[in-house]
This record gives C-alpha cells, sequence and structure tokens, in this order.
C-alpha cells in the first residue's frame, strides 16, 4: 500500500436540522478501488459532493495528498488531481462529444483569453486533443468524437464523463454510482475499465448501489448508514458484519431466518 | 466540415462587404456604418449571453463608457484617436471587471437586474455631471480618425475602418470560440456544477465572457463616438441594451456570424418599412414573435436548413 493519499477526518454535513453526513472519518490507500456503499439516502453523494466544493461542510477537514483542500472551491479540488463523475451524468449538451471532454483539460491549460487569440494553448492543445481521442477510442466513443452528446445512448454518455474525468490527469478518481442506469454488458465493461485503471495506479473511490460490481472490484469497503460510517473492511468482511446486514434488510432479519 | 463552411461564408460576406460602398449611396453608407459598429458591441454580447448565458442588460452602457472615455480623452485632453480609442476599449473592460466581480455572483434574472441597474445609473450620471460629460447636450466636437494629410471623415471613408476593426474583432472571437475558453464558457451555461467539477474556475470565466462583451462594447462606442463626432447620453440608453439583445436573437445567439446579421438586420429593418411610421414596431414586434416561435435559433439557422434541403434535393 502506498499510503494515504485522501484522508477524511470528522467529516459533517448539516442542511438544517438533518445531519446528513455525520463525522465520517476515512482514510482512502493510494493505488486501490476503495467503494462507499450504503442504502438510499444514507448520505454517499452528500459525502462525494462536500469532498469536492460543490456543498460547503458543517465540520471536519479534508486532506489529499499534503494539502488540507476543506471546503475548497470544485474547481481548486479538481485541478488538484482528485476529479469526479454525477451520479446522473452531467454533460454540456451544446457540445460535441470531444469538445466535453476537452473540457475537463481546463486547467492544465493557459487561463488568459489572449493565450486563445494569439495562439498560446493552441501547442498544448494539440497533445490534450491526442490524449482525448485515445480516452475515446479506449473508452470505445472513437467513432462518436464529433457528434453532440445528446444524440448518445445513456451507457455511452457516462463513459463521456468518464473521459473527461480521465484527460485532467486525476490521481484520485470519484465515481458517483457509475454503473447505475447500465446494462449487465456495460456493466461488465466498467469493470473491466475500473480495473485497468487501478493497474496504470490510479486511486479510485467509487460510489456505487450494484453489489455485484462493488464485491468483485473493491479492495475495501466502507458502510454508510444515515450519515454515519457503520462499518469498514475488505468485501468478506463487510458482507459478514451484522451492523451491515441490519442497515440494508432491516431489524428482523434474523427471525425470517430462523 | 462546419467549421469549414462558416468560415469560407465569413471570409464571402467580408470580401462583398469590401466593394460594398460603390454602390451605396451617401445615407445608406451611414446606416451601414452603424450595422456594423452594432455588429461589434453584438458579437461581444455574444459572449456573455450566447455562450455563457449570463443575462445582461448593460451592453449599451458599456458601449457608452466606450463612447464617453474617447470622447473626453480627444476633446478636453486632446489625446489623439489613435491613443483615445485602445483607451477607451481597456477603460471599458476594467470597468465591467470592476462591476462584474460583485455582480457575477448573481444569476438569472437578479443578474439582469443588477445589469440594468448598471446601464441606468450610466444614463444618469452621464446626464446630470455637466462638467465632465456635458450633460444632455453631451459632448461635440469629437475629431475624425486621420493619418497624416488624410482623414476620415466622410461615412465612405470610415466605413473601411469599420470594416477592419469588424473583421479583426470576428477572428478574434472566431479564435476564442474554438479555444479551450470558448469551450468552458459554453460549458458553463450548459451546466455550472460540472463545469466547475471539470476544472474550470466558474467565476473566473464568467467574469472573462462579461469582459469580453464590454471590451467589445467599448470597442463599438469608441467606433461610434468618431463617426458621429458627438455623443449624448441617448444613445445609450436601457432601450439599446434591448436593441441589441433582440439583434442577437434575431441573428442567432451562440452564433458570431448571426451576431453580425441580426445587427445588420436590425438596423436596416426601420429604415426598409420607413413608410409605416410608428406601424413599424408592431411589424418589428410580431417578426420577432415569429422568429422565437419557428426559428429560435435565429435567422442564421435558416442557412442550415436551406443548405440541407439542396443537398437533398441534389440527390
Amino acid at each position: 500500500m502506498s499510503g494515504t493519499i485522501l484522508a477524511i477526518d470528522g467529516l459533517s454535513k448539516n442542511f438544517g436540522g438533518v445531519r446528513a453526513v455525520q463525522s465520517v472519518s476515512l482514510a482512502i490507500p493510494g493505488g486501490r478501488i476503495f467503494s462507499v456503499i450504503g442504502p438510499n439516502g444514507a448520505g454517499k453523494t452528500t459525502l462525494i459532493n462536500v469532498l469536492t466544493g460543490v456543498l460547503s461542510s458543517s465540520g471536519g477537514k479534508v486532506r489529499f495528498e499534503d494539502r488540507d483542500i476543506t471546503d475548497a472551491p470544485a474547481h481548486v479540488v479538481a485541478s488538484a488531481g482528485m476529479v469526479r463523475t454525477f451520479q446522473n451524468g452531467r454533460l454540456f449538451h451544446r457540445l460535441t462529444v470531444m469538445e466535453n471532454v476537452l473540457v475537463g483539460a481546463h486547467h492544465l491549460l493557459p487561463q488568459s483569453v489572449w493565450s486563445a487569440i494569439a495562439g498560446g494553448a493552441a501547442a498544448r492543445m494539440v497533445g490534450i486533443r491526442q490524449r482525448a481521442g485515445a480516452l475515446l477510442a479506449t473508452l470505445g466513443l472513437a467513432e462518436d468524437a464529433d457528434r453532440l452528446v445528446g444524440a448518445l445512448p445513456y451507457g455511452r454518455q457516462r463513459m463521456v464523463e468518464i473521459a473527461r474525468a480521465l484527460v485532467s490527469k486525476p490521481k484520485l478518481l470519484l465515481l458517483d454510482e457509475p454503473a447505475a442506469g447500465l446494462n449487465s454488458g456495460e456493466v461488465e465493461r466498467l469493470r473491466g475499465i475500473l480495473e485497468a485503471l487501478r493497474t496504470q495506479g490510479l486511486t479510485l473511490l467509487l460510489v456505487e448501489h450494484n453489489m455485484g460490481l462493488v464485491m468483485r472490484v473493491a479492495d475495501r469497503i466502507a458502510v454508510i448508514s444515515f450519515g454515519e460510517k457503520i462499518a469498514e473492511g475488505s468485501p468478506a468482511e463487510v458482507r459478514a458484519d451484522p451492523k451491515v446486514l441490519e442497515a440494508y434488510l432491516g431489524h428482523g432479519y434474523r427471525h425470517a431466518e430462523d | 466540415m462546419k467549421a469549414r463552411s462558416a468560415l469560407l461564408a465569413a471570409c464571402a460576406v467580408f470580401l462583398v462587404a469590401l466593394v460594398l460602398p460603390a454602390f451605396i449611396s451617401g445615407y445608406g453608407i451611414r446606416i451601414l456604418n452603424l450595422a456594423l459598429i452594432s455588429a461589434i458591441a453584438v458579437i461581444g454580447l455574444n459572449f456573455a449571453f450566447g455562450y455563457a448565458g449570463l443575462i445582461t442588460l448593460a451592453q449599451a452602457g458599456f458601449v457608452g463608457c466606450g463612447a464617453y472615455i474617447t470622447a473626453i480623452l480627444s476633446t478636453t485632453l486632446g489625446l489623439s484617436p489613435w491613443l483615445s480609442i485602445p483607451a477607451a476599449v481597456v477603460g471599458t473592460g476594467f470597468i465591467a471587471v470592476v462591476i462584474g466581480l460583485p455582480m457575477l455572483r448573481l444569476k438569472g434574472h437578479y443578474l439582469a437586474l443588477a445589469t440594468l441597474g448598471f446601464n441606468v445609473s450610466f444614463v444618469i450620471v452621464t446626464t446630470n455631471w455637466k462638467s465632465v460629460m456635458g450633460g444632455t447636450d453631451g459632448i461635440s466636437g469629437i475629431p475624425a480618425l486621420a493619418l497624416p494629410g488624410w482623414a476620415f471623415a466622410t461615412d465612405h471613408r470610415y466605413y473601411y475602418v469599420i470594416w477592419v476593426v469588424l473583421a479583426v474583432a470576428t477572428w478574434c472571437a472566431w479564435r476564442i470560440r474554438n479555444s479551450h475558453i470558448g469551450l468552458a464558457m459554453i460549458a458553463v451555461r450548459d451546466d455550472e456544477i460540472a463545469t466547475g467539477a471539470a476544472s474550470v474556475g466558474v467565476t473566473r470565466i464568467k467574469l472573462q465572457a462579461f469582459a469580453l462583451a464590454a471590451v467589445y462594447a467599448g470597442l463599438s462606442g469608441a467606433l461610434f463616438a468618431h463617426m458621429a463626432n458627438f455623443v449624448a447620453p441617448d444613445d445609450f440608453n436601457l432601450g439599446h441594451s434591448i436593441i441589441y439583445l433582440a439583434m442577437l436573437i434575431i441573428g442567432g445567439e451562440g452564433s458570431i456570424l448571426g451576431s453580425i446579421a441580426g445587427a445588420v438586420i436590425v438596423t436596416f429593418m426601420p429604415e426598409l418599412m420607413r413608410d409605416l411610421g410608428i406601424a413599424y414596431m408592431i411589424v418589428f414586434g410580431a417578426l420577432m414573435l415569429l422568429i422565437l416561435i419557428f426559428l429560435p435559433k435565429g435567422l442564421l439557422s435558416l442557412t442550415a436548413i436551406v443548405g440541407r434541403q439542396l443537398k437533398a434535393s441534389g440527390r
């Protein structure tokens, strides 16, 4: 294990009186697939939103590598190397597939308008375009590069989001339910992609409902219920934990077994 | 492919425009000059409204900033227009950054109201600050652009100045649209949260779009001041901001050529329908409504539709 890349310490998020995330602490090891699971409404997406600057926290600390990124704006988090995808797929519908992916590389280019007019960004853009093209090819989107993103079927749109995240050269990729709405063939393909990314040394934080996928790819799993972490361990440990079964199935499940 | 045909179309339009003055008489060329000057402001508005989705009603105010800055510098301070025009452009951009920083925290109709407030304030200040801005009398005696021994004093001569500036402004806009900056602006309007998550500084990119709109407006206003040789508050009131918006929507928001087309059409329409008198406003309103309903992407989308028809019948 190459040490902790993301350290979440006592992170909380309240919406008025609702405690959506309650003092959650996690240590995400580098180069592994770490999965966060939990029943609907457990606070998983809220947790990701707080981590990536979409929502502000109500307490706690987040350290990414050696940097405090608690409540940093979204683009600062992304530029630091922690990039996310969204649960319902959020793409730019007036842009083509290739253009959508290129937006993800924004922080790698000069930020001034003058660089666009004078062409100071052009040389670097060529390299980024090539990399984006290669990413699209590995994700099976090579022929779709110049199509408007809205013309793609749902499963491929999700792949565009992953490509947009990867083009920014992340160190940690946060995936919010990437398998939601995919058919079984597409889930298999996704599993292959996730494992390939891990092989390349990328750290993945996978929030997912699809237990089949999580149990097969995750190196370590944390379970969240009602905003609190109730268990953490290897897939086998988590599967056998009575607290986890209780959270998913409710109190009475033992009686049903008897 | 599509970008290339647009580029060819743009080149063709600019080449035709080069010989156009030979066929147009005195009053017509004045209107054409006004149309092309407006086109520069509308191309600017396209960054803020068409790409980044910022609903701004301050465009005429920024045009006014450019016009008044160059007017004051070239009359009271006696600066050469060759220096006062760039100063007006930079000054207007600076004003946009200063007011944009607080204003761009607002969204949607709140931003529309705040920018409207700026435009109204601009007219109030220019009307009442008599010692510097001349009040309702405005500022007169603004010199024409001149080279040694050659003044761009007639509308026919000035036309070529505007032509060159519009060509450069169009080229710059096209470069920006096709760069990562232009992509990020379009992304911001489509989904602000996803844009931030994709490593784009959302506040920064909005400010860039807003400032670009103002820089183009300032350039437009400065060119106007040196053509009319006179500026007064009435040319920059809120009504004009709405006309710029109408030009952009009629031509085709999100399109540079559409911006130019909209400016030309809306400027010439009242001239062509002069016989209708005040009833012109009814026709204008009805036309606007028809375009919004049947051509929501503006008149320029007609060319794409016609092109497709021709292609289909050719096969």
